[in-house]
């Protein structure tokens, strides 16, 4: 299945979603969409992967590169996944320690709206 | 067909030759899985070769200008334990797996695809420039 990519905005929030399979063919064209996404003022994404079936370790150095990339800027890159065997690729490598992962959309909007996140910029350790 | 990974294919086994594009992977990856059905892998394990075959490939593609990757997917444990096992052979070298994935890798990092690799199948060691991985305790 091809990649699938949609940005939209809700409330502060960017919404990607991501549907089919992120691998090595298909992670540049998420990368370009993150950055994309970023360049036009994006600080707090959220990368919805209800709709993904399949999770490499390039589509992860996406991901983290996006995390990375808006945490410079005091934003966050929050994710919502609730497929098992996507979440078993996150436990593996270790990143459900560095993702916030969340089971639903709107899930992640309603966390992200109330975790005073607009002090909490610059804490991180 | 030469091997280059030393390894004699069995009749039981599907060889695969991969271009060097990755779009190619991902059809490593299904036939991968469609192999791992068939040897009766249950479908939880079935997705964990496709994930790690996935990675495997990758990995040697971006090793490899001027070959194709060479991948055997077959039963093994033919040996004196009775427990089956499944076996994919990647030939394209893999160094690095020594490394752990710890705190934010770079994008791109080998890190992750070693992870993946060692939290997926059974056994991952390097027989030259041959990743092999294995399931075992097949039905």
């Amino acid at each position: 299945m091809d990649l699938t990519l949609a940005t939209r905005t809700v409330g502060d929030r960017t919404v990607v979603e991501v549907g089919g399979e992120i691998d090595v063919y298909t992670a540049p064209q998420l990368r370009s969409q993150l950055n994309d996404a970023v360049a036009d003022g994006a600080r707090h994404i959220v990368v919805d992967m209800t709709g993904t079936d399949f999770l490499d370790s390039t589509g992860l150095g996406v991901l983290v590169g996006g995390l990375k990339r808006v945490r410079t800027m005091d934003g966050d890159l929050e994710l919502v996944c609730s497929s098992e065997k996507i979440l078993k690729v996150f436990r593996i490598t270790g990143l459900t320690k560095v993702f916030t992962i969340h089971s639903s959309l709107d899930e992640a909007l309603a966390s992200s709206a109330g975790d005073g996140r607009a002090d909490s910029g610059g804490s991180a350790g | 067909m030469d091997l280059p990974m030393g390894a004699v294919a069995g009749d039981e086994d599907v060889v695969l030759r991969i271009g060097g594009s990755p779009e190619n992977v991902r059809t490593a990856r299904l036939v991968a899985a469609a192999v791992a059905r068939r040897e009766g892998l249950p479908e939880d394990r079935v997705d964990e070769v496709r994930i790690a075959v996935g990675e495997a490939v990758t990995w040697a593609l971006n090793t490899i200008t001027d070959r194709a990757v060479e991948v055997v997917l077959g039963p093994g444990g033919r040996g004196e334990h009775a427990a089956r096992t499944f076996v994919v052979r990647v030939g394209g070298g893999l160094a690095l797996l020594s490394s752990d994935a710890t705190g934010l890798p770079e994008e791109g990092g080998d890190d992750l695809a070693v992870a993946l690799l060692r939290g997926l199948a059974d056994d991952v060691h390097v027989d030259g420039d041959v990743t092999v991985l294995s399931w075992r305790d097949l039905p």
